[in-house]
C-alpha cells in the first residue's frame, strides 16, 4: 500500500476514536443525570462519569494532535511523490546528450537534496506520532480502570442500578473499542514504517 | 525525440520550432514549442506538458543552450500548455512565465510562485527579450478566457497559440503547411470545438488582419507562411464557431 493509502486509512482510524469520544462524553453526561435522579447512592458513580467526560475530552484533544500531525504528513508526503515524479522525468532529461546532462544535473541534485529533506521531515514527524500513540494507549489505560469502576459504583445506584450498570457496560465497551484501535493504529505505524 | 528547426533567422535573432517527437506516445497530443532567441537570451512559448519536458529540452539542447532560457509565455493555463512549469523551475528557480492575469493563481498549481507569474493585462503588453520587444496580442475565448498570441514585429512572425492548430494525420505532418486546402480540413473540428465565441474570433480576425505577418505559428499542427496567413484569416473569419455546433 502506499504512503498516501497508509495515511488515509490512519486518519479513518482517528475518525472513528473521534466519533467515539464524542459519544462516551454524551453517554457520561446522561449518566450524570442519571446519578442525580438515583440521589446519594449514586455519588460515586456520579465522580467516576465525570472522570469519563474528562477522560473523552483527552481523548479528543489527543485525536486533534493525531489529526494535525497526520496532516502536516500528508503534505510532506505528497510534496515528496511530486518531486520524486520530477526527478525522474529530470533524470531521463539527462540522458539526452551531454549539454542536457550538465544542465539538468544541478536540477537533479537539487530536487535530490529536497526529497532528503522531505524524508528527515518525515521520520521526525512519525517519530512525533510514535509518542503520542504511546502516550494515547496509556491514557486509554486509564479510561479502561475508569469504565470498569463504573461498573462497580453502579452496584451501588439503589433502584437506578440496571440504568447505570447498563451505561457502565456501554461506556466500557466503547473505551475498549477506542483502545483496540489506538493498538492497531500503533501496529500498522510500526508494520509500514512511514 | 522532437526536432529542433529554426524558421526564422537574421543574425543573433532566430525563432526556433521544437516539434515533431515521433517517440511521442498517442494518448499525449503532439504539440509545437517556439524559442525566440537575441543571441544569449530567449523566451521559450508554451512550454508543454511535464511528460514531454525531457524531450522538449533535449530539442533546445540541440539548438541553444537552455541555461540562457530568462522566461517563458503562456498563450493560457492548459497541461498541455504548460504543467511542465515546475520542471523548468527544478531546471531555473529564477525563471519569469508571462500569461493572463487571469491565470497567476492557477497556474501555481503546477508549480512556481507570485514571483514567477508575470501576468498580462487583458490589453496586452510588451514583453523584453533582449533587445526584442514582443508583443502580446489579445486573443481572449480563443479557446481561453484569458488567452494571449505572441508577436515579434521585427520577425513579422505570430505565435498564434490553439488558433490555426490542426489535428493532423502521419501523411500531412511536414512542419509547414503544403496544401492549404487539404490541410485545413483538419483545422475545422477543432476550430468550431474549442473557438467559443464569434465575437471574439471577428475581433481577433480584424486585429491581426492589418498586422504584418510572414509566418502564423500555431501550438498543434503545420505553420502557415506566405500567402497561407492570409488564406487562413479569411478562412476562420467565415467559420461557424461558438456553442451550441455540435
Amino acid at each position: 500500500m502506499n504512503e498516501l493509502k497508509t495515511i488515509a486509512k490512519i486518519n479513518e482510524e482517528i475518525k472513528s476514536i473521534v466519533y467515539a469520544a464524542e459519544n462516551i462524553s454524551l453517554t457520561a453526561t446522561n449518566a450524570m443525570l442519571v446519578a442525580r435522579q438515583a440521589g446519594v447512592n449514586a455519588v460515586g458513580f456520579n465522580v467516576v462519569a465525570r472522570e469519563l467526560r474528562m477522560f473523552s475530552e483527552t481523548m479528543a484533544a489527543a485525536m486533534q494532535g493525531l489529526s494535525r500531525l497526520i496532516y502536516r504528513q500528508v503534505m510532506v508526503t505528497a510534496t515528496k511523490r511530486h518531486r520524486l515524479r520530477n526527478v525522474v522525468l529530470l533524470t531521463q532529461t539527462g540522458t539526452y546528450g551531454k549539454l542536457a546532462k550538465t544542465r539538468i544535473g544541478p536540477a537533479c541534485a537539487r530536487s535530490q537534496a529536497d526529497i532528503q529533506e522531505m524524508e528527515r521531515l518525515i521520520r521526525d514527524l512519525l517519530r512525533e506520532l510514535r509518542v503520542t500513540m504511546k502516550r494515547t494507549a496509556k491514557q486509554c489505560a486509564t479510561g479502561l480502570v475508569i469504565a470498569r469502576s463504573a461498573g462497580i459504583e453502579a452496584a451501588h445506584g439503589g433502584a437506578m442500578t440496571p440504568i447505570l450498570r447498563q451505561i457502565a457496560q456501554g461506556v466500557e465497551e466503547v473505551v475498549g473499542n477506542i483502545a483496540e484501535t489506538v493498538k492497531k493504529l500503533e501496529a500498522r505505524l510500526t508494520e509500514t514504517g512511514l | 525525440m522532437k526536432k529542433a528547426t529554426i524558421i526564422y533567422q537574421s543574425g543573433q535573432h532566430q525563432w526556433i520550432a521544437i516539434a515533431r517527437d515521433p517517440e511521442r506516445p498517442n494518448y499525449l497530443i503532439d504539440t509545437n514549442e517556439y524559442l525566440i532567441t537575441d543571441g544569449s537570451t530567449a523566451l521559450l512559448t508554451d512550454p508543454g506538458g511535464s511528460e514531454i519536458f525531457a524531450m522538449v529540452f533535449a530539442a533546445i539542447c540541440e539548438a541553444f543552450d537552455p541555461a540562457n532560457i530568462s522566461a517563458l509565455f503562456a498563450s493560457h493555463q492548459d497541461p498541455d500548455i504548460i504543467s511542465s512549469l515546475s520542471l523548468w523551475l527544478d531546471f531555473k528557480p529564477e525563471l519569469k512565465c508571462h500569461l493572463s492575469r487571469l491565470w497567476t493563481t492557477f497556474v501555481p498549481h503546477f508549480g512556481g510562485s507570485d514571483q514567477t507569474l508575470i501576468g498580462i493585462p487583458d490589453e496586452g503588453s510588451v514583453i523584453a527579450v533582449g533587445k526584442l520587444k514582443l508583443q502580446a496580442v489579445p486573443a481572449h475565448y480563443l479557446h481561453s478566457s484569458g488567452n494571449f498570441n505572441l508577436y515579434d514585429p521585427a520577425a513579422k512572425l505570430l505565435f498564434s497559440g490553439d488558433i490555426g492548430s490542426a489535428m493532423l494525420p502521419e501523411e500531412l505532418n511536414a512542419l509547414f503547411v503544403k496544401d492549404f486546402d487539404r490541410h485545413i480540413h483538419y483545422a475545422e473540428g477543432f476550430h468550431k470545438r474549442w473557438m467559443g465565441s464569434p465575437e471574439a474570433k471577428r475581433l481577433w480576425c480584424e486585429r491581426v488582419a492589418v498586422m504584418d505577418i510572414d509566418m502564423l505559428c500555431p501550438q498543434h499542427g503545420a505553420i502557415y507562411q506566405g500567402a497561407d496567413v492570409d488564406r487562413f484569416i479569411n478562412w476562420f473569419s467565415e467559420l461557424q464557431v461558438g456553442s451550441g455546433l455540435l
